[in-house]
């Protein structure tokens, strides 16, 4: 790992390499994930999706399924009078198919039962009748003039307030249409010298979390709340969601936090939780219900396909004079974060570069497959490898070095974005540039790039590549639809140690720790004086959860806002226990004193002591972040609150002859603002660029008339311990200027460039491009004998 | 997740097939189970009853010097294969396949005989034992009866066992010890894509090839071995152009006889290509294996 | 013909020692031990992540071996020891391959993590001194999904020096 050279100051603290809190815990198989827990009284839910998709449903019996013994309740559309809808685009989810299944996924009935087994044999005696309707399963068949409509009223489905200005009700299938534009592309084009086209399709990747979802939920009669244990991410957007499926207020929804094994984004979507909890009013018991894997393909969502049309015009010297694109989005039949992702991969397409000429015309289209959604990186990733693999082009055709290209473009202090907001370096650190410079350095870019593509293998049938891909990372997500925020409250006891209520959910990421370290920073304690609130959505403020790279910049500076918040409150109350101007306190290794007296000190617990029993008021500091982002506005012009940057660069080995390609070596150099943690940041870091190594050639959800090919692990292939590959971390901490101790998101960036970068150097290696995701062996194949073939 | 099932614990192989035929399609042998039960969780298999084979006493691996045969009995572990130094000696390639068959936990549990009599279509284990041209023993209350790989394979999942047959040992005859053999395989997913062995039986002056065996496996319902591509490498000289001449035009054969299908593994097209690039590796490896003077040289590519 | 001897169950009596202690009950015949540890015993550290064999959360050990318990009756442990990763650590003390991972950052979500460390006894059971080879042999089935896998490995290597330091002193 390489340091980075800017000058930082010294922290006891921050900036600690230290394990996680938490780990003894999971270590020991003593930490309680949602799916492990049990409470007495448990029944089990099982669903029963439509197998038949799209079709009319004629008949549903559920008589068999009620009448086996041990099966507490089974529900229909008919059981739930009004059927709400949810979804976080378009409002367009039903809880069950009454007349009408669009996808595999929808569901048809739930089950409750004393144990998983009896739920399921339950589940299967259900007679379901349909008659097939015709669907359309692809972008291109759903975007035909005479397609069948997946939802035939689309004119008057509900869409969430920040979408409508985006949402187009008279082009069938396709239902909004996003626009970027910047300068003039059209007048643009012929000023190029060079010009690169190609279309690029990005797969249907699934999050393979390897915890399932899950949730137990009680709903309690009496009081007519509703608590859940959830496996989920973002508590407040799933309570938000059920409040609104159950009709209930929100403050009579209760999530309590546990840990969740793994997001990527893919935790965020109510899935069974609303049918345990209409299963447990119904039967008066708390109701448990886990995802099996296949359900985690079909009935979760997954990583939004894009197929993308691009095109970039350079200069001679390599600046880049515009990049027009169109963005096609299948999000199946439940358009829900995937028009966020369309608006969000829309900004990004420009990367991190001076374009004076940028359009994009970003348009999703629902189609009779299961509903896909985010996914770590928010459609960065996808846009990226489009992008940088015609700068790769564009750099050949030029005959400029990869490096070179793009640091020739690269954003300086002051570029303006193509949304008009202008980076300035008191409000974002500006460092790109130095992202691409560090790879270079860090891979030894020149020297490899010399010795690769000579054969290699024992009987030369491999070739080596090495390839180079930049992206940026706009933080904050819901800067799309407004302004950011966090609260969070940090509380004093009195035997001197402090507790931190904070929103901040732990998906794996390791937050817990990291904000402890801030805490104790701020605080001159020892990080073991720190302890994390036990959380739940009645205990912690509002918050928009672990998505968009927001926690550590957003919770993490309402934490530190709050802390030094309690410091003041502390040296007050000090300063009046020690006679002292507060000017003069200080407070530090636990105690607080006045400076140049060390006599004149007082133990925390003697001030807390005092502040609550002498002065009548616990010391709670109280620190806010509020979001500097503008929302973006019907013509695209807005403001993200911050950037990140990450330049990868790969090497890999192509075998000629079986199109297999493996890894060799991955350098990540990423500008992180500051590693409050530098073992967690790593930690982040690298597991961001096996997931992409697993975009770029492994992973892909086949999907075929609606169904789903592959729901089983030994058919889905995630990376395994043998495909990472040597993974190089470069930290470059230039301090945000906003962020906590100058700290941003480092979660999702780290994968965004590392499938262009791969195919990069898949194309150096056989010097043709393989032009969409995964890059599968037989791709490979493929692609080499097109080439041999002119 | 598992349905209710019986388990039945027979003392002989004679009960046990009394218990197979009486309760005929309702009943399976079950021994490590990591087919069976994995089939049987996803509603692929019912079985109301599964009889246990396991205490039959039908694991052990030992090597008669006399026949110069392997004999692997039927619930012999994949893991007890993999750490044999026996199967290490006398078949090093068969320890090779078992060392990368699916994972360390599989192969701790899953049987050998489980394996084969499983037929799944992507099984490396029958495209070796193809090669070796191993045979194996079936009985029943009935008596034995001995068959061969190629024989006791009929199609994907199916075997020529009799409703109350058991698979008891295959015998596995060592190669002799100037041949050379090599199976190599591809794995995207977690089953191989494609298995392809090679077998390369010098004359005795080791010059030329004496004999040459060919065995492809997961391109269709059950490995095969292609005779044409054996043909085409038997008599050709171990060294030199002649024998690339040959092996392509054994190249050639083995594109002619796979007939794989589209499916999640990739298209035929692709299979194919793929098969015969990995024979190719196989047939060269299995070549500078081949010891034309001294013995010993039977060695495996991973 | 000889009249067939059969015994056939619904229900299986099983002794076992389950992480150093003896254990008697009674199991249904279809019962896998991955429900048997989680949902009869509250032993939850093993987990159900894939539930074909393939990603390896649900990794303990029988008999010192490494088996997927997601699809290993319960009943074929009667008379074998099982190791959960509940087991390992002793007197409040971490195991030192439940320490290394902890130390290396060798876990994010920590989902995948129990097996992760049952998988590691399993190979320092079967090589004390693993190359690197080796190791990825004995990960290969065994997914995360979160870390890369380069900490892991770390925690691996970690792991087989302190085991290995400990053998020897516990042999002087």
């Amino acid at each position: 790992m390489a340091e980075a050279t800017h000058p930082l100051p010294e922290y006891a603290v921050l900036g600690a390499r230290i394990p996680r809190i938490d780990a003894a815990a999971f270590v020991t198989g003593q930490a309680r994930f949602a799916t492990d827990l049990s409470v007495p009284g448990m029944l089990h839910c099982q669903l029963r999706y439509s197998e038949q998709a799209p079709a009319r449903i004629t008949g549903i019996d559920v008589s068999a399924a009620r009448q086996l013994p041990g099966v507490e309740a089974v529900l229909t559309a008919a059981d739930v009078p009004g059927m709400p809808r949810t979804g976080m685009g378009f409002v367009a989810r039903s809880l069950f198919a009454r007349e009408t299944a669009r996808t595999v996924a929808d569901v048809v009935a739930a089950v409750a039962a004393i144990d998983e087994a009896t739920a399921r044999r339950a589940v299967e005696l259900i007679d379901v009748t349909y008659e097939d309707l015709p669907g359309a399963f692809s972008l291109d068949d759903a975007r035909r003039q005479d397609a069948p409509l997946v939802h035939p009223e689309t004119a008057s489905l509900p869409v969430v307030p920040w979408l409508q200005r985006w949402t187009v009700r008279d082009q069938g299938n396709v239902v909004t249409h996003f626009r970027v534009r910047k300068g003039d592309t059209a007048a643009a084009r012929p000023r190029a010298a060079v010009v690169v086209q190609d279309r690029f399709r990005t797969q249907r990747m699934e999050h393979f979390s390897m915890e399932p979802h899950g949730a137990v939920v009680n709903y309690d009669a009496a009081t007519d709340r509703v608590t859940l244990w959830s496996s989920t991410g973002k508590p407040f957007r799933t309570i938000t969601q059920l409040a609104e499926l159950l009709q209930l207020p929100t403050n009579r929804v209760t999530a309590v936090y546990v840990p969740a094994g793994g997001d990527f984004g893919g935790k965020g979507e109510v899935t069974i939780e609303p049918y345990c909890a209409l299963l447990s009013k119904k039967t008066g018991r708390p109701v448990k219900g886990v995802y099996s894997r296949e359900e985690e393909f079909f009935a979760a969502t997954c990583k939004t396909p894009f197929d993308i049309d691009m095109a970039l015009g350079a200069e001679r010297d390599g600046a880049l004079v515009f990049i027009d694109a169109g963005l096609w989005l299948d999000t199946g039949a439940y358009n829900s974060m995937s028009a966020m992702v369309s608006v969000y991969a829309s900004v990004l397409v420009e990367g991190p570069y001076n374009v004076s000429n940028v359009s994009v015309d970003a348009r999703c289209v629902f189609t009779h497959n299961v509903m896909s959604g985010s996914f770590r990186g928010f459609g960065s990733p996808q846009v990226a490898f489009a992008r940088e693999s015609l700068i790769d082009e564009a750099a050949k055709a030029l005959s400029l070095d990869p490096v070179e290209i793009r640091l020739r473009n690269g954003w300086r202090p002051g570029a303006v974005t193509c949304t008009g907001q202008v980076l300035s370096p008191d409000r974002h650190s500006v460092t790109v540039c130095e992202t691409i410079r560090a790879a270079a350095e860090a891979s030894g870019w020149e020297a490899r790039r010399a010795d690769a593509r000579t054969p290699s293998g024992t009987d030369g049938r491999k070739r080596r590549g090495i390839g180079i891909a930049t992206a940026h990372h706009g933080l904050g997500g819901p800067a799309v639809a407004g302004v950011d925020t966090a609260t969070a409250f940090v509380k004093a006891n009195p035997d001197g140690t402090v507790t931190v209520i904070s929103a901040a959910a732990d998906v794996g990421q390791g937050i817990d720790t990291a904000l402890s370290q801030i805490v104790a920073e701020a605080l001159g304690l020892p990080r073991a004086a720190i302890a994390i609130g036990i959380k739940s959505t009645d205990a912690v403020p509002e918050d928009y959860g672990a998505s968009a790279s927001r926690t550590m910049y957003s919770v993490g500076n309402a934490v530190r806002a709050g802390a030094l918040d309690l410091r003041q409150k502390l040296v007050g109350v000090a300063a009046r226990m020690l006679e002292a101007d507060p000017q003069d306190v200080d407070c530090a290794q636990g105690k607080l004193f006045v400076r140049g007296a060390p006599g004149r000190a007082l133990a925390i617990a003697e001030v807390v002591h005092h502040a609550m029993r002498g002065e009548g008021e616990q010391p709670i500091g109280v620190g806010r972040h509020r979001g500097r982002a503008v929302p973006m506005n019907a013509e695209a012009r807005g403001e993200l609150q911050t950037f990140e940057y990450s330049t990868q660069v790969a090497e890999v080995e192509v075998d000629l002859d079986t199109g297999d390609v493996r890894v060799l070596r991955l350098v990540n150099a990423q500008e992180i603002g500051r590693a409050v943690n530098p073992l967690i940041v790593e930690g982040q870091m690298e597991g961001g660029m096996v997931m992409g190594l697993g975009f770029a050639l492994l992973e892909e959800v086949v999907c075929r008339d609606g169904q789903v090919l592959n729901p089983y692990a030994f058919d889905y292939r995630i990376p395994r311990a043998e495909d990472a590959p040597e993974l190089v971390t470069v930290m470059l901490q230039h301090r945000d200027p906003i962020g906590p101790y100058g700290a941003k998101g480092v979660g999702e960036i780290c994968m965004d460039p590392t499938a262009a970068a791969i195919a990069n150097a898949v194309a150096d290696a056989i010097g043709t491009r393989v032009t969409s995701l995964p890059i599968t062996p037989e791709k490979v194949l493929r692609a080499l004998r097109e080439r041999r073939a002119p | 997740m598992l349905q209710p099932f019986r388990l039945h614990d027979p003392a002989t192989v004679a009960d046990a097939s009394n218990l197979l035929a009486d309760l005929g399609e309702e009943a399976r042998a079950y021994a490590g189970g990591t087919e069976l039960l994995l089939a049987m969780k996803q509603g692929l298999l019912h079985y109301r009853h599964l009889v246990n084979i396991k205490p039959l006493g039908l694991s052990g691996i030992r090597f008669d010097e006399e026949t110069r045969r392997l004999r692997i009995g039927a619930t012999t572990t994949h893991r007890a294969v993999e750490h044999s130094a026996v199967v290490a000696a006398r078949a090093p390639m068969l320890a090779s396949m078992e060392r990368h068959l699916a994972n360390v936990r599989v192969r701790a549990v899953g049987t050998v005989g489980g394996n084969l009599c499983f037929a799944e279509p992507h099984s490396d284990v029958a495209t070796v034992l193809l090669l070796h041209e191993a045979t194996a023993t079936l009985g029943s209350a009935r008596g034995r009866r001995v068959v061969g790989i190629a024989e006791l394979l009929r199609d994907a999942y199916t075997t020529c066992l009799h409703p109350d047959e058991l698979l008891l040992d295959i015998e596995v005859p060592e190669l002799p010890p100037n041949a050379g053999a090599a199976y190599q395989k591809a794995a995207f997913l977690e089953r191989p894509s494609v298995g392809v062995g090679v077998a390369l039986l010098p004359a005795a002056d080791g010059s030329t090839v004496a004999e040459a065996r060919v065995a492809v496996g997961c391109l269709g319902p059950v490995p095969v071995r292609v005779g044409e591509a054996e043909r085409a490498l038997a008599g050709a000289p171990l060294r030199g152009r002649a024998f690339e001449r040959a092996l392509d035009a054994a190249l050639d054969a083995v594109g002619r006889a796979c007939e794989p299908v589209d499916d999640l593994y990739g298209s035929a097209g692709y299979k194919r290509q793929l098969g015969v690039a990995l024979m190719r590796r196989a047939a060269v490896a299995a070549r500078d294996h081949a010891a034309p003077a001294r013995g010993g040289g039977i060695s495996a590519t991973d | 013909m000889q009249p067939t001897s059969d015994v056939a169950r619904d229900l299986a009596s099983i002794e076992c020692r389950l992480n150093g202690r003896r254990l008697q009950a009674v199991v249904p015949v279809h019962r896998t031990l991955l429900d048997f540890l989680r949902n009869d015993l509250g032993l939850t550290g093993a987990k159900r992540a894939c539930d074909v064999q393939v990603c390896g959360a649900c990794t303990v050990l029988v008999d010192g071996m490494p088996v997927s318990a997601c699809t290993y009756l319960a009943l074929e442990v009667h008379g074998k020891t099982v190791e959960t990763c509940e087991g390992l650590a002793r007197d409040g003390r971490l195991h030192p391959i439940q320490q290394a991972f902890v130390d290396a950052g060798a876990l994010q979500c920590g989902f995948c993590t129990p097996g992760m460390v049952m998988i590691t006894r399993a190979l320092l059971n079967d090589h004390p001194r693993p190359s690197v080879e080796v190791i990825k042999a004995y990960l290969h089935g065994n997914l995360c999904r979160c870390t890369g896998y380069k900490k892991i490995l770390e925690a691996v290597e970690t792991a087989a020096r302190a085991c290995a330091a400990e053998d020897r002193a516990a042999a002087t």
